[in-house]
């Protein structure tokens, strides 16, 4: 069964690469541009895995890691474009892996295949 | 003075006892000199007595006291070192002595002399620490000489006077020397402590009193720590800085420290102190004397720098991850893009590498604004030729808004700079499409103002708009209304800077979920004539 990913940046340039690469790995692509719409997607969509941005409008990566956390194990892949100013409170919510901007996208589904325990594809 | 100390039956005795207890209880020159020249002249039989001082620059001798004339005879007249008599007394020092000064060829006031009966006379100089200091004249108004005795004890009631300056100035220099570290300490804009070497309060200047929140009264004799406590920055832990100078094992005289400086209500103030120790004559310290600085607006300051830092680098990051996430998906062996996916790709890459580059140039514009370097290259031209070519640049950017551009009132002759005019549109129009939706339209409209000799240009979006809270600060460097969108805060500011310094003015008038203006203005030419007749000359 193909593994779902959940894919949650306001980015949309940067939104339509993740959901293209993920899909061309093989994986079942969800999306949301705000946090709101990110958690309704989760509690819909029951996905394997989360790939998150943290700086979401109206609900904040953050905020949206803790309420997630509150209630599944589900495996959180954080994106960032902060530097060490966030790296306290990245480290404080424990994501299971994080990224920084710019990222390599070979890095970033290598991590996912591992979050969701595939074996990399090739 | 001693009280009970028994008089000597020897008359010379008793008047040294008598000197000397006078020197001991009277700080005052002013009672001192003439107690001891009354005391003389009464010993020596003399009618008139002159001493005179050397004034502070040691220009001039001044007569300090006089006795057996009217003060004023002699007052006014002054010498020179080595002018006259006691000019040449001061300066070789040999006490003099003659039956009829009158006759005395190196006399420069004879008819002084002659007027009040001057005859014998004996003169010493005053001396202190080898140092010539005065000349004292001591005048019979008859021929009995001086005999070698009566010169030997006026040379020991001058050596009495000399010790009753020295201890004079002495006095003077302690009042004074006091004085200015009173004036020191109170007029400091640092906080100033002084404790014992229990660290037990002594004194504290105004300055500090505002800075502890604590008053002297309450702190004198309390034990530092409870007054202010120090706390050492974490940062700061080296081991050489490692807490209060008091607890060290072996501070140095001086130092210098960063504490969290504990007010008395229970806040703290970051703070820069530097200290110095005075032992006593064991080692022991002393006293220790700190000094502190408030540097909470520096933290402050750095604070912001780093915030800012961050911000500007998390904005820098954004079109990179783009570029990135386009180039690593192109080269992506699992994607099949056709060509037009490509090329789309290409270009969004594209689009996001002029997103930073404008950013960079943005941050360059303000940096060099803030150290006004920024030169203007202004010259006559028409603003219309400016705002269309950007309109045009900017077409491929609106991403499904429309672009409508209203020039029809004529030619708009400005005096302005066309690149920097041109920076300030393409900011305006970027952040009127970053913050309006798709099939919206953005209007620019240019036209002359009313009568004024100023040209003012509208842009005008139907986006979100901006709250009435933010609308007075979004003009500021680094204000940011809405932390999500990708901005460094610098756009607006950078318009504010570029059209002020053209002689313009930049407003805006917001309606929340309706839309925004952005209006400048730009000084016309002052007589507006058509380019062509330019050209014609």
């Amino acid at each position: 069964m193909r593994p779902h990913v959940l894919i949650a940046e306001d980015e949309e340039g940067l939104l339509e690469i993740l959901a293209l690469n993920f899909r061309s790995a093989g994986y079942q692509v969800s999306t949301a541009t705000d946090g709101v719409m990110a958690w309704q997607q989760y509690e819909r969509q029951q996905p394997d895995l989360l790939v998150l941005d943290l700086n979401l409008p109206q609900i904040s990566g953050f905020r949206l890691l803790e309420l997630v956390r509150s209630e599944s194990d589900l495996p959180v892949l954080i994106l960032t474009a902060y530097d060490f100013a966030e790296a306290e409170e990245v480290a404080r919510h424990r994501p299971d892996a994080y990224l920084k901007k710019p990222f390599d996208v070979q890095d970033l589904l290598r991590e996912a295949d591992r979050l969701v325990g595939r074996k990399p594809a090739g | 003075m001693i009280q009970n100390a028994p008089t000597p039956e020897n008359p010379v005795a008793a008047l040294f006892q008598r000197m000397g207890q006078a020197l001991v209880s009277s700080l005052d020159l002013g009672d001192l000199l003439p107690f001891i020249v009354d005391e003389a002249m009464a010993f020596l039989n003399v009618d008139i007595a002159i001493l005179r001082l050397l004034d502070r620059p040691g220009e001039h001798l001044e007569a300090e006291v006089v006795r057996g004339m009217p003060e004023e005879t002699v007052r006014h007249i002054r010498f020179r070192p080595g002018e006259g008599l006691a000019g040449q007394l001061l300066l070789n020092g040999t006490p003099l002595r003659g039956v009829n000064i009158q006759q005395d060829p190196r006399i420069s006031q004879r008819a002084l002399a002659r007027r009040f009966g001057w005859k014998s006379f004996a003169a010493v100089a005053l001396h202190l620490h080898k140092q010539p200091i005065g000349v004292w004249f001591m005048i019979r108004k008859r021929r009995q000489p001086f005999t070698d005795q009566d010169l030997a004890l006026l040379s020991a009631f001058a050596d009495y006077a000399s010790l009753g300056v020295e201890r004079s100035i002495l006095r003077y220099t302690i009042v004074r020397e006091k004085h200015e570290s009173e004036t020191l300490l109170q007029a400091s804009a640092n906080g100033i402590m002084v404790m014992d070497g229990d660290g037990r309060v002594i004194d504290m200047n105004p300055a500090m009193e505002r800075l502890s929140g604590w008053t002297l009264r309450e702190a004198r004799g309390e034990l530092c720590r409870d007054v202010v406590g120090c706390q050492i920055e974490e940062r700061s832990q080296a081991p050489e800085v490692a807490g209060c100078p008091l607890q060290l094992s072996d501070p140095g005289d001086r130092g210098f420290l960063e504490y969290q400086l504990r007010t008395r209500d229970g806040g703290t103030i970051p703070v820069e102190a530097s200290y110095g120790l005075i032992r006593d004559e064991e080692g022991q310290v002393d006293r220790l004397i700190m000094v502190f600085r408030d540097i909470s607006h520096q933290k402050e300051m750095d604070r912001m720098r780093a915030q800012i830092i961050a911000n500007v680098s998390h904005e820098l990051r954004t079109p990179l991850a783009l570029i990135k996430g386009y180039a690593g998906t192109l080269l992506s062996p699992q994607v099949g893009l056709d060509e037009d996916e490509t090329r789309r790709f290409l270009e969004n890459a594209s689009v996001a590498a002029d997103r930073l580059g404008r950013m960079i140039d943005d941050l360059l514009c303000a940096s060099r604004l803030e150290m006004e370097q920024l030169r203007l290259h202004s010259k006559q031209f028409d603003l219309r030729h400016v705002v269309q070519g950007v309109a045009t640049w900017f077409l491929p950017h609106t991403r499904g808004r429309e672009l409508a551009v209203d020039l029809s009132a004529g030619p708009l002759l400005v005096w302005a700079d066309p690149d920097r005019l041109e920076q300030v549109l393409v900011n305006l129009l970027t952040n009127a499409a970053k913050y309006s939706q798709p099939d919206t339209t953005i209007t620019v409209q240019g036209r002359r103002m009313g009568s004024d000799p100023f040209a003012i240009i509208h842009v005008t979006d139907e986006g979100q708009g901006i709250a009435a809270e933010h609308l007075p600060r979004i003009f500021d460097r680094f204000y940011l209304a809405d932390e999500n969108k990708g901005s460094v805060g610098l756009g607006l500011y950078i318009c504010r800077e570029l059209v002020e310094a053209m002689g313009g003015k930049i407003w805006a008038v917001s309606e929340v979920g309706v839309g925004s203006t952005f209006s400048f203005t730009l000084p016309m030419e002052a007589d507006a004539a058509l380019p062509v007749a330019d050209e014609a000359v």
